[in-house]
């Protein structure tokens, strides 16, 4: 009975500890060259989930690397941005998801973490998939009032899954809305 | 009181080390190489005043100012002045693509890590692009001169 127990907690917790993000792709804007200061890469690299920061030349990103087994926070990769002075100009998020049916407007519950799912297609997401943070300050003005209109869920304004919407099981009442 | 001693000692080291540099400090040392491996020494430009352009391929300002840099050197260079480029580039192939991309006529040394590289620490790097002319002393003459400063001051020399 031992041996079962054993082995049905090992199997849970390869599964969790497998279902993270694995790595993002930033472009951060502000005044002068992003890219160039060193105040963001050592901004990112302070993250306590963050393994590495690299750059990419071709789409002009930093290209973070997140570290196995560790939680990453989303809105803690936006602030470190901004303490560094700069803004978010576009990130992607790139995990493995293990067919995770997604609809457009609707909400997903992926492993305690809500995401509401913007202007897509009813799809089932498996194998290695980016997906893009489209919440409030994490893209353009112009571009986050594109997604903004194509819901009129109020968590899209809030970012908070009460007042709107159930939290079905989530860790806490942050919705991080998405899109692929 | 030892513990304090010792963490009291490593924050003025570390202080040390990464601070700011300034006009008149001695230069430090450049850990970075050719492509053909050869390594930086400030003995090969000696008697002469050495300008210092620590850059990137992912910079985009650097990248700007290389035609700035490519009128100085067909202009200045002689036995009295000479200009280096420092790549921190993490990627050796990035790095020698975009000087060949550019036609970079001057020594390119190159120092990886991106702003991990030992170069950026040793100068007091906040940002690309950074340049310092050192004077045949080994001294910082100038730090992030203008074109139009380093042309008044070059025009001296001659």
């Amino acid at each position: 009975m031992k041996n079962i127990v054993l082995a049905v907690v090992c199997f849970l917790v390869a599964h969790t500890a497998n279902a993270q993000f694995s790595s993002a792709r930033l472009e951060a804007t502000g005044l002068t060259c992003a890219l160039c200061t060193k105040a963001i890469n050592s901004s990112l690299e302070a993250l306590p989930f963050v393994e590495s920061v690299d750059v990419d030349i071709v789409t002009t990103s930093f290209m973070i690397k997140f570290k196995d087994q560790q939680k990453v926070v989303i809105d803690d990769v936006k602030k470190a941005v901004e303490d560094a002075g700069f803004s978010v100009g576009k990130l992607f998020m790139k995990r493995n998801f293990s067919d995770v049916a997604i609809k457009n407007d609707e909400h997903v519950n992926i492993d305690g973490q809500v995401f509401h799912f913007l202007k897509v297609k009813s799809q089932v997401l498996s194998g290695e998939q980016e997906i893009q943070v489209v919440d409030k300050n994490f893209l353009t003005s112009k571009s986050y009032q594109t997604f903004a209109k194509s819901s009129s869920k109020e968590c899209v304004k809030t970012g908070k899954v009460a007042g709107c919407c159930e939290a079905d099981n989530a860790v806490s009442n942050r919705v991080y809305h998405v899109t692929i | 009181m030892k513990p304090f001693i010792i963490a009291g000692l490593s924050l003025l080291l570390s202080l040390s080390l990464s601070a700011q540099l300034k006009v008149g400090n001695k230069a430090p040392q450049i850990a970075a190489q050719t492509k053909e491996g050869v390594r930086f020494d400030f003995r090969a430009y000696e008697g002469k005043y050495l300008l210092i352009d620590v850059w990137a391929s992912w910079c985009g300002p650097c990248l700007k100012a290389f035609p700035e840099l490519k009128k100085l050197y067909k202009e200045y260079t002689s036995k009295k002045f000479d200009i280096i480029g420092v790549s921190i580039d993490n990627s050796a192939g990035q790095w020698q693509n975009t000087v060949e991309k550019h036609g970079l006529a001057w020594k390119q040394y190159h120092a990886p890590g991106n702003f991990k590289s030992p170069v950026v620490d040793a100068w007091g790097i906040d940002a690309l692009p950074s340049t310092f002319l050192i004077n045949p002393k080994g001294e910082i003459e100038m730090i992030d001169p203008s074109p139009k400063q380093l042309k008044k001051f070059l025009s001296k020399l001659k």
